[in-house]
């Protein structure tokens, strides 16, 4: 299990770093990635002192200023897209299940646009607010699921994905009757909900890392659970689990990082349901792998698809979530027939 | 050991179990039988601590067993169940070892490395050589002996069978209960077991349970319970029931109104 971690860890985290450097250089101003290099290392205390400047102003700017944040936040928001697909996966025992098929995603945009609609991003809390909104209404939205797939306080997990896409779909109607109440937001609206890293700078990454924090402490700490959560609830209570507290932690904590990826970034869709998907079929069922893998390569995932719509049709600008779609619903629709396949001989 | 108090249950204002008070000693094997809706796998729920008694008490050890959290209780009670094992991707060696979950603490590490106690255990039960093998790619017979590697590996004081032989052919069936007997000589662990086969109970348990709509009808020996009488009371059919040559314990055959044709020569 450690050797696996470390060697996947391993090769996950100098992707992502030689990702950052490339997607670094690329954009409508090119800068060669060897100067990207040694405009990083300049950043960094005592090695940055032996490194000449030799490049323009301008690049530094670019790449620090404009670049950098834009790319960071990306990978937060992959980061936790991708583990709370993975909690969601690991507790309701459904390869189906992630913010967005079971209406969270929508819930937690739902008070988003709400917000945004009437102006109120900034009241009670400032920069905050919206994220703790979005947590709530992703949160009511979920319940709201459980309530409708359940049977006695219990919910079924079979019927948990078919309530949340009616939901989702409920939701989502809401969403567009706020955006045809007004006429003078409406492009921000859109925008917002298509999925979007531009223009979003440092702020945006600080107010979702202690969320992201906090997630993954507490994601990362139920990996054996959800390991006995595959054997059945039963399984895992007999073996002195304490099923529906487990079960309700790892809920709203995924909940909590969805919600707080989209109220900075809009919805972007199949990260959550295609990085951990991904990373099973490369290291197996054990969740101490899956979640922190998902981690790295959801942020990946991200990273370049993010790429992707600033580049492609430059200097326009495509939605991010048009972009993780566009890839991610073939390359599941790949994965799926090759599952199929391999299962059949 | 355990103690039974007046234990009732009830499923929407249907009673399942009604009033029932027992006790099993250590290092017995104890068995509770009954037909099917008797109520016996509720029972069992209840001595597990899955499932909360509305009347009466349940003591471990001279201790209500709600007070135990539980961690702690998985590390006195154990629980084969029907179903062992669903096919997941894990492999054998790592089921085995999520046995050692109680024992944890919040890193997935242990005091002393229990490696030693896994080996015995895959040894033991003779699936060392399937250790890296999904669970996906066992038979049932194997799949059951790793569900029994798990529950070996949580070390309980207590082991609860909960029809563990269902799935099982007789040649596997009789393998499951020898391992068990096996473990408990060794340890003096006590044995809970809800049976379907009559049979095997009386082969097995020293004490009887006999359970019928929910009610206590009569705890004994084999002897005791397995009889002509009884038996038709509670299961409405009339059995042939012969010792058994070897063990000495009632056996039951089965009868049928059909006449035997005879083949003319």
């Amino acid at each position: 299990m450690k050797h696996k971690l470390f060697v996947w860890g391993g090769a996950g985290i100098l992707l992502l770093l030689l990702s950052i450097v490339l997607s670094l250089s690329m954009g409508s101003a090119h800068i060669p990635v060897s100067q990207v290099w040694r405009i990083l290392l300049h950043q960094l205390p005592i090695i940055g002192q032996h490194i000449p400047v030799d490049w323009p102003v301008s690049s530094e700017k670019i790449i620090l200023q404009v670049r950098f944040p834009r790319i960071i936040l990306g990978i937060i928001v992959g980061a936790c897209l991708s583990l709370a697909g993975a909690g969601f996966q690991g507790v309701l025992r459904n390869p189906l299940a992630d913010p967005f098929t079971l209406g969270v995603a929508t819930g937690a945009s739902v008070g988003a646009s709400f917000l945004i609609l009437f102006g109120l991003q900034f009241l009670w809390l400032g920069q905050w607010t919206v994220p703790i909104v979005a947590f709530l209404s992703g949160m009511l939205s979920l319940l709201f699921v459980f309530k409708l797939a359940g049977i006695q306080g219990k919910f079924r997990v079979e019927t948990v994905i078919l309530s949340g896409v009616v939901v989702q779909a409920f939701l989502g109607s809401i969403v567009s009757f706020m955006i045809t109440l007004s006429d003078d937001v409406i492009n921000r609206i859109i925008f917002w909900l298509m999925g979007s890293l531009a223009l979003r700078g440092w702020d945006f990454s600080i107010i979702l890392v202690p969320y992201f924090l906090i997630g993954l402490m507490v994601l990362l700490g139920h990996g054996r659970v959800l390991n006995l959560f595959a054997l059945g609830e039963r399984q895992a209570a007999h073996l002195g689990v304490n099923v529906d507290r487990s079960k309700w932690i790892v809920l709203i904590f995924s909940t909590l990082i969805s919600a707080a990826a989209v109220s900075v970034a809009g919805v972007i869709g199949f990260v959550g349901l295609i990085v951990p998907h991904l990373v099973r079929l490369l290291v197996g069922s054990d969740y101490r792998l899956i979640l922190p893998l998902s981690v790295v390569f959801g942020a990946i995932y991200v990273l370049w698809a993010d790429t992707i719509a600033r580049m492609l049709l430059s200097p326009q600008e495509i939605p991010l979530g048009v972009i993780t779609a566009l890839i991610g619903a073939p390359f599941f629709a790949y994965l799926l027939s090759k599952n199929k396949k391999a299962s059949n001989t | 050991m355990i103690q039974v108090k007046l234990v009732s249950k009830s499923y929407d204002s249907s009673h399942v179990i009604q009033n029932i008070s027992f006790h099993v000693k250590k290092g017995e094997s104890f068995g509770i039988i009954g037909p099917n809706g008797s109520g016996k796998s509720t029972l069992l729920k209840l001595c597990s601590g899955i499932e909360k008694a509305e009347g009466g008490t349940i003591q471990f050890a001279n201790k209500e067993i709600h007070t135990y959290s539980r961690k702690h209780l998985a590390k006195w009670v154990a629980v084969l169940q029907q179903e062992a094992l669903p096919p997941v991707g894990f492999s054998v060696r790592e089921v085995v070892e999520m046995g050692r979950y109680p024992y944890q603490n919040w890193m997935g590490t242990e005091e002393k490395d229990p490696e030693h106690l896994i080996v015995d255990i895959l040894e033991k039960l003779e699936i060392k050589a399937l250790q890296n093998r999904s669970l996906e790619q066992l038979s049932g017979g194997e799949r059951q002996r790793v569900a029994l590697g798990k529950v070996m590996a949580q070390q309980p004081q207590i082991l609860m069978l909960d029809e563990p032989t269902t799935y099982l052919d007789i040649g596997h069936q009789l393998q499951m209960m020898e391992y068990i007997r096996e473990w408990q000589q060794q340890i003096g662990l006590t044995v809970i077991s809800v049976l379907h086969d009559l049979n095997l109970a009386a082969m097995y348990c020293d004490r009887l349970l006999l359970l019928h709509e929910g009610r206590l009808v009569k705890v004994g020996t084999a002897a005791e319970i397995i009889n002509q009488e009884l038996i038709s009371q509670v299961y409405g059919t009339e059995p042939t029931i012969i010792s058994h040559p070897q063990l000495k314990v009632p056996q039951i055959l089965l009868n049928s109104d059909r006449v035997p044709t005879t083949v003319n020569e």
